[in-house]
């Protein structure tokens, strides 16, 4: 026997459906969807932290090298700046002990004096090397400075040989 | 959806929440989705499981006898004589007030069409108590309408 009870409901199955939710609903469940929302958002809260700790300990460690560098590269130049210094000093030390041994007992005035503006001189220009003026120009000027002085004294002992040979020669003439 | 669940709860408020929490809870869990349902044979399936928890959890005990009672002596289709006189918002009515462990079955097979076999993983009982429990359901609602109808 075929059930009409069936029959019917399913004949009119779409008249069964006949509510429609209520306009606040889709409201209400966007409301409690917000909470899912923020979950997605808090997790890209996490990366962009991550992103900035990155980025922070990259740019840290890049400056902490350049500074690593930036020292080293001092301490270079001032070594090698040392080195030249005491490489004339002693070219010139080594000049005034020929000058010595050519038995000059009181030395020459203007030498003195060129001596000792070119001394003075340097040491300003150390004073600015080694403060606000770091840069080549000054080191070059220093260089030259003391350059200066040892090509002054080997005139000095260029001509004191010179004027030591010709009173020898005048002596072995006279005898 | 939303006439799915008031089937199965009985009042439009409490299924305009079921439906709520279901689409909520739908979209919060979607990564439980699985592609070898269609999309809304899966929502609607976590509004059936939805509306049956509320029920459950409004402490209305959905009582499914697993025993085979003697079957009810019905000589003849009851509602044969009246079957012309059916009309929706009677059936609807009498849905309303078929007890809660037999409207959810009738629900679920005749309205929503799933089979006993699912019917009897949606509500955790055997397919043969899913079967019997349709039945009398069935039996139950024509016997409200022929009331409804000999006295309406």
């Amino acid at each position: 026997m075929g059930d009409l009870l069936e029959k019917y409901v399913i004949d009119h199955r779409q008249e069964f459906d006949d509510l429609d939710p209520s306009e606040n609903l889709w409201g209400s469940i966007k409301k409690n969807l917000n909470p899912v929302e923020r979950t997605g958002t808090d997790r890209s809260w996490i990366w962009k932290v991550a992103a900035v700790v990155f980025l922070a300990s990259t740019i840290a460690l890049v400056i902490e090298r350049q500074m690593d560098m930036g020292t080293s590269e001092e301490t270079i130049a001032k070594q090698e700046f040392y080195e030249a210094e005491s490489y004339y000093f002693h070219q010139i030390n080594q000049k005034k002990k020929e000058l010595s041994d050519l038995g000059i007992k009181d030395k020459n005035y203007d030498l003195l004096v060129e001596e000792q503006y070119l001394d003075g001189y340097y040491q300003e220009l150390k004073k600015d090397y080694f403060g606000k003026m770091n840069n080549d120009q000054v080191k070059d000027a220093m260089i030259q400075n003391l350059r200066m002085r040892i090509r002054i004294l080997n005139d000095q002992i260029k001509i004191l040989s010179e004027s030591k040979r010709h009173s020898i020669d005048e002596n072995n003439i006279e005898m | 959806m939303l006439n799915t669940a008031f089937r199965i709860v009985g009042t439009r408020a409490d299924a305009e929440d079921v439906l709520q929490e279901s689409f909520v809870s739908a979209f919060k869990n979607i990564d439980s989705y699985r592609e070898e349902a269609a999309f809304g044979a899966w929502l609607k399936r976590v509004v059936v499981n939805r509306a049956l928890t509320h029920l459950r959890n409004m402490q209305r005990q959905l009582f499914f006898s697993e025993v085979e009672e003697e079957p009810m002596i019905v000589d003849d289709d009851p509602l044969d004589e009246v079957s012309m006189e059916l009309e929706v918002a009677n059936v609807k009515e009498a849905v309303l007030n078929l007890p809660d462990g037999f409207r959810s079955v009738l629900t679920l097979y005749l309205f929503e069409g799933y089979d006993h076999k699912e019917i009897s993983e949606i509500l955790n009982i055997s397919e043969s108590t899913s079967k019997t429990q349709y039945k009398r359901a069935k039996d139950k609602l024509k016997e409200l309408l022929k009331s409804k109808m000999s006295y309406g």
